[in-house]
């Protein structure tokens, strides 16, 4: 079990989010309990890392927005209870004996029903999570193509393999599309590169084509868009790799201009 | 008309309101006070989901989410212990990483009891709002002299809710460096915000 000594370096990460799991239950646990030392300075740390958000560049809210966040707030306010009168009392009355003679069969047909809808409501949350997911992803991917300043580049391979399109914008992001890849096999993967005009080859990322050879790749590169002499793409074991390993299949200078 | 409103949520001789009168403000439902507090730091907040999410429709949303609930828990908010500013942008932060990663109700009720808990105040000599703008580029400043790859590894933390390990691989850097940098950056970015 560790002490406070052992966990200090830890709080300004455990802040920020960026602990791993392991290392963020273990403070978990000595915050819950009640560590003095720790608390006050878990507090401080946050309030540090609030200030992170200075970094965003500023955006100005649209001026419906406005007007929304006020509506909503007005029709939250909660209203005034009305009196309930004499008869609604009895009403409900009346409603608890009746619930209170309803059939233990029929109660145990109700749990079964309430069980069933919540596997299904808990299937279609998945499903929705899954088509958001998507809807993000193109989104994203829309918005790097359609971006200001956003630079194209066509990735040709040597032989017979279709091209592959990538968009890169500095600030949104590399996009990957292509269409009809061949397949590959299940133990490697294909993983895209930046060159840079100095020091070795940057990994932006590894991908598959799906089923019908398909590829939609998104990645924010550490490499810059102005540093950069090439994008490669290679075929690696599974889970990539830190450097190339082969030569790549698909290449295409990044020039200067658009 | 605007003298009268800024008096009665507290401010003394038409000065501005602190964010505590607002928020007393706020307690008893008055929607002047929301609107100053909207008009005060719906811009910082847009820009951050703004950021994060890189999407104007999400960051709308999380802007609405994020007055909403400020609206509906002002009663309890400890003002006595926390600023409102910090608790703001990492309510907004919170909301804007759900979105990414698409977390499940129950995962927002467990952070939810954690933003519960009261954001530490900031040094005493400073002052909501007067001071924001100072804030502000006193962190970007700080940021800014701290190496690329550095300030890099903790602008994916913060703006893209990147834990260590993911940092380490994104970067292709080893797991150590990344701890270190995230450790003495925000070390060098607390010694620079609680200078006097």
């Amino acid at each position: 079990m560790s002490d406070c000594s052992q966990l200090k370096g830890s709080y300004q990460a455990y802040a920020l989010g960026a602990l791993d799991a392991e290392e963020r239950t273990e403070i978990d646990a000595h915050l819950a309990r009640c560590c003095p030392v720790c608390t006050a300075e878990v507090e401080r740390a946050r309030w540090v890392v609030s200030q992170l958000a200075h970094l965003a560049p500023p955006a100005e809210p649209p001026a419906r927005l406005r007007a929304r966040v006020l509506q909503s707030a007005r029709g939250r306010v909660v209203p005034i209870r009305p009196a309930v009168p004499v008869w609604g009392w009895a009403a409900a009355v009346a409603v608890l004996v009746l619930f209170a003679i309803f059939s233990a069969r029929q109660v145990g047909e109700l749990r079964q029903q309430v069980t069933q809808l919540q596997a299904d409501l808990g299937n279609e949350r998945a499903r929705i999570a899954v088509l958001s997911q998507d809807k993000r992803q193109f989104e994203k991917v829309l918005g790097i193509v359609s971006g200001a300043g956003t630079r194209s580049f066509v990735l040709k391979a040597a032989h017979n393999e279709p091209v592959i399109q990538a968009y890169w914008h500095e600030t949104l992001g590399l996009a990957l599309a292509a269409q009809n890849l061949p397949p590959i096999a299940q133990d490697r993967t294909f993983q895209l590169w930046v060159v840079p005009k100095k020091g070795a080859p940057m990994s932006a990322g590894i991908f598959r084509p799906d089923a019908s050879g398909a590829v939609l790749h998104l990645n924010t590169p550490a490499a810059k868009l102005a540093d950069a002499s090439m994008l490669a793409i290679t075929n690696e074991p599974a889970g990539g790799r830190p450097s190339p390993t082969l030569p790549p299949i698909w290449a295409a200078p990044v020039t200067e201009g658009k | 008309m605007l003298t009268l409103l800024t008096a009665f949520v507290g401010g003394a001789d038409g000065e501005r309101p602190s964010d505590v009168a607002l928020m007393q403000g706020l307690a008893r439902k008055n929607q002047g006070a929301l609107e100053t507090l909207y008009d005060r730091y719906s811009r910082p907040v847009y820009s951050l989901a703004l950021r994060i999410t890189r999407q104007p429709a999400a960051a709308e949303e999380i802007v609405q989410d994020v007055f909403l609930q400020l609206w509906r828990t002002a009663d309890r908010f400890e003002v006595s212990r926390g600023h409102l500013e910090p608790w703001l942008f990492t309510l907004a932060r919170n909301r804007a990483l759900d979105q990414l990663r698409m977390k499940t109700e129950k995962q927002r009720r467990r952070e939810d009891a954690i933003e519960g808990m009261p954001i530490a105040s900031p040094p005493q000599n400073f002052e909501a709002g007067l001071d924001a703008r100072r804030q502000g580029e006193k962190v970007r400043g700080v940021m800014a002299l701290l190496p690329e790859l550095q300030r890099k590894a903790i602008e994916l933390a913060f703006f893209d809710g990147m834990t260590h390990s993911e940092i380490a691989q994104a970067m292709q850097q080893p797991l150590g460096t990344v701890k270190s940098w995230i450790r003495s950056g925000l070390l060098r970015l607390r010694e620079a915000l609680e200078a006097t």
